[in-house]
């Protein structure tokens, strides 16, 4: 943009939402030019500049944001909705420079209708906050990201979030019963509820990371706070073995809060007790290198600089796997989920831990966020990659992503989010490199093995961390010709391309 | 009516009715997609030749060859069927395996599953097996103007837009359905029956909601008004919450011989016989005021209800903009 286009568009900003609520100085708009991507800090250590937005606006209200639509519409201005940036896939970055919308601000709740069961809450309200309010009132939403500390509510419904509860209460889509959006042509609008039938208007906008309008409040499902809940750990045989309990407790129609299995590395990981305490060694130092802890990096980049060997060695180890479950509800409910869980974890052959896994596992379930940072002033780097299939190809799919991107970095998984026809793999990968530029090499050749390793398995090339620009590579594969339809929808939500660019699909052809 | 084969220049080999209307049968999904490519004009999807073909411009598509069903995946439990075979024959193939969909609604029992996605008819009154449409694995679908989709088949369509859901609810404009995976469960006999009878609609619902908190879980529930009372009768699949059902649920046991009598065909058309186009939905306070006067609630979940006969139109609004896409889609402005 040019000098005088920046001053209008920055007049015209602060007239809408005033002068205090608008920034161009580098300070922010450096800060804005970033969000929990580990790609862009492998760009940064290479040298290469963020690309910064020209302004930064915080609205108060939907009607500011509308305003600011329509502003940004009449000056062809890239609008970027931001919510708290804790997204790992590249979704707010502003890749076509323009404004980002920073959402905080709405930050109301605007209804609780306990009686109905909902709440209608602005998008900007952090996670966290939410639930601690929920929870003074008897209520909870049940949605536990590990990003809740840092993430908001239109955060969540816009990259399609899952909570750690996901398997009793749902993910975001399950919980939406109806949105408020500002669409990219400025209008303010509300979807139909999501159990009015016809065409489904919640299931286009969740997940649509902001390609097609600013979504400015969501009414979502609350449930009475759980009375009670059972904790267990389970030592199951092997990994096929603590699949086929996930998959039976779900094909009974069980809603147990927490189905999380974990592959034999990250058993080892996070200890038999579910306490983090590994021993020294090589896996002492790996664990404190990927939690961003411990001196000296030279252990931890040569055990990353060499995946192939590491690999070997985890299948070397031994198959058994930790189980941890977590039932909760009314009393009778949360008893008989645990209770018919042990009955198919002994089918299995499974050992009884006791509680601590559990608990262990609740007291340290938000530990992965913000201390990510510590590995690459060590000259390595880590990553998650989650992806969901069916019952029938998730061990072959962990395997082949394993083999795929091995060859690159360290790989290791836990299994959780169970449906009755499947469930999600999360993916932890790290690796190392003399370099920077090598190293931003070795981190896209894992992410290029594992899509494309499970778009040939038919699998979802994501399950809760959204597209961003991380996977907007194979959506047009994974989808076909489906792409149209977004196409359609964002011609006629979004005339002028402005919302978000780049994004999700990438730009129209 | 009888029809004749002809070779249209536009459609290739198709029947043509004496009244001019067309019929045309593709002869798998690639082929459907071409067609729609390459030809223009409107198609209204069938199975078979229908009984009145209308006017000299219609053109109608013969969906029989997406009839089947089958197989089903180990593991997983889900079913492909094809976009024109009927719940019916999903829920007859399944049963042979020991497996279900769940209650189908006896409205929905012979309709063919793409004519079900074109209405984005979703409800059904059951706690243990979910509403009718997340039970939708994966669609493909062939689009106006040519072209397929493809999603894959998973527990979550995860990545993005729900674009398989746009075809949701947006009639036949939006593209043809011709393969679907849906989500079976093992079948477990209906082992226990409760009828309670409660002093009005609002001690009913919140009974209900407060079961559903409790977490039971029937296979099929239905809230009726009889006389000046409200009766809920409800059937168990398995455990799934039976006790806290009877912890929570309040009101007077009634016999449970009258759900005995209503729901033994709890898997089969039976369980309804309602259409479901004529229904509100909204949330629980709202619709006690609504269901004072309407007879029956189809489906009751703790933030919302479906009550039969008060039905409400699509929102104008929205409606213009599901129509504007569909312009777009169709390769127009």
């Amino acid at each position: 943009m040019s000098t005088a286009s920046v001053e209008a568009l920055v007049d015209g900003l602060q007239a809408i939402v005033g002068p205090a609520h608008v920034s161009t100085t580098p300070p922010d708009r450096v800060a804005y030019a970033r969000d929990l991507w580990p790609r862009s800090q492998l760009d940064r250590l290479a040298g290469e500049p963020p690309r910064l937005p020209t302004a930064i606006a915080w609205p108060a209200d939907t009607a500011q944001v509308a305003e600011v639509v329509a502003l940004c519409r009449a000056t062809r201005t890239p609008i970027v909705p931001f919510g708290a940036g804790s997204g790992v896939c590249g979704g707010t970055l502003p890749v076509r420079r323009g404004l980002v919308l920073d959402l905080k601000r709405l930050r109301r709740v605007r209804r609780l209708a306990a009686e109905d069961g909902v709440i209608e809450v602005e998008a900007g309200h952090n996670g966290e906050r939410l639930e601690r309010w929920l929870a003074h009132r008897g209520l909870t939403l049940g949605h536990f990201p590990s990003s809740i500390l840092c993430s908001t509510v239109g955060g969540w419904v816009a990259a399609r979030s899952a909570g750690q509860c996901s398997s009793r209460y749902g993910k975001i889509e399950d919980m939406v019963v109806d949105l408020e959006v500002v669409t990219g042509d400025g209008q303010v609008r509300r979807t139909p509820r999501v159990d009015a039938g016809g065409f489904d208007w919640n299931g286009v906008f969740v997940g649509s990371e902001g390609t097609l309008g600013v979504i400015t409040s969501a009414t979502l499902k609350v449930h009475p706070e759980p009375r009670a809940r059972a904790f267990r750990g389970w030592q199951v045989p092997d990994i096929q073995a603590g699949l086929t309990v996930m998959r039976r407790a779900m094909q009974a129609g069980l809603r147990p809060a927490v189905l999380r299995l974990y592959d034999p590395l990250d058993t080892l990981m996070v200890g038999s007790d579910g306490d983090k305490k590994a021993g020294g060694g090589p896996l002492h130092t790996l664990k404190q290198g990927l939690l961003g802890q411990g001196s000296g990096g030279g252990a931890l980049r040569w055990i990353l600089s060499h995946p192939r060997l590491g690999n070997g060695a985890v299948n070397l180890l031994p198959a058994p796997c930790l189980l941890v479950t977590v039932s909760e509800g009314e009393p009778g409910e949360a008893r008989a989920t645990d209770d018919a869980l042990a009955a198919f974890a002994r089918e299995v052959g499974a050992k009884d831990l006791g509680e601590g896994p559990g608990r262990a596992w609740l007291a340290h379930r938000y530990d992965v966020s913000y201390k990510q940072s510590g590995i690459y002033r060590k000259g390595a780097f880590v990553d998650t990659f989650e992806v969901a299939t069916t019952w029938d190809k998730v061990a072959a799919l962990y395997a082949a992503v394993r083999e795929a991107a091995g060859r690159h970095v360290l790989v290791m998984a836990h299994f959780s989010h169970a449906y009755p026809g499947g469930c999600s793999i999360y993916f932890t990968f790290a690796g190392a490199a003399p370099d920077a530029s090598a190293m931003r090499d070795r981190y896209d050749a894992a992410w290029q093995a594992g899509l494309d390793t499970a778009l040939g398995a038919g699998a979802a090339i994501a399950h809760h961390h959204g597209v961003g620009l991380s996977r907007r590579s194979h959506m047009g594969p994974a989808h076909g010709d489906a792409r149209r339809w977004f196409d359609a929808l964002k011609a006629t939500l979004d005339p002028d391309g402005i919302m978000n660019p780049g994004k999700v699909f990438g730009e129209a052809p | 009516m009888s029809w004749t084969s002809v070779d249209d220049p536009q459609l290739g080999v198709c029947q043509r009715a004496d009244a001019g209307a067309r019929l045309v049968e593709p002869l798998d999904a690639a082929g459907l997609a071409q067609l729609l490519g390459e030809y223009r004009g409107a198609f209204t999807p069938t199975v078979g030749p229908p009984p009145d073909p209308g006017g000299r411009d219609r053109v109608w598509v013969d969906l029989s060859p997406f009839s089947g069903v089958g197989p089903v995946t180990d593991g997983a439990l889900a079913v492909q069927a094809g976009g024109a075979a009927t719940w019916g024959a999903v829920e007859g193939h399944l049963a042979a395996e020991g497996l279900t969909l769940g209650p189908v609604p006896g409205a929905l029992w012979d309709e063919p599953l793409y004519v079900t996605l074109a209405r984005g008819a979703r409800r059904r009154p059951s706690p243990r097996f979910g509403e009718l449409l997340d039970n939708l694995l994966a669609v493909k679908a062939a689009l106006p103007g040519g072209g397929l989709t493809r999603s894959a088949v998973t527990p979550r369509r995860a990545t993005g837009p729900d674009l398989a859901r746009g075809l949701l609810g947006a009639g036949h404009r939006a593209g043809i359905p011709v393969s679907v995976h849906l989500q079976a469960w093992p079948r477990s006999p209906v082992t226990a029956w409760r009828a309670v009878g409660f002093a009005g609609w609002a001690e009913a619902l919140h009974g209900g909601v407060a079961a559903l908190h409790g977490g039971a879980r029937p296979a099929w529930w239905r809230f009726a008004a009889q006389g000046d009372r409200v009766v809920c009768l409800a059937g168990f699949a398995g455990e799934a919450g039976l006790a806290r059902f009877d912890e929570a649920m309040g009101g007077h046991p009634l016999d449970p011989g009258l759900a005995r009598a209503l729901g033994d065909e709890v898997f089969g058309p039976g369980v309804a016989a309602h259409p479901l186009g004529a229904a509100w939905s909204g949330p629980v306070s709202e619709a006690i005021g609504r269901a004072e006067v309407g007879s029956e609630i189809w489906d009751l979940r703790p933030e919302g209800v479906t009550v039969l006969g008060a039905a409400t139109g699509p929102d104008p609004g929205w409606a213009s903009l599901a129509d504007a896409a569909l312009g777009v889609l169709e390769g127009g402005p």
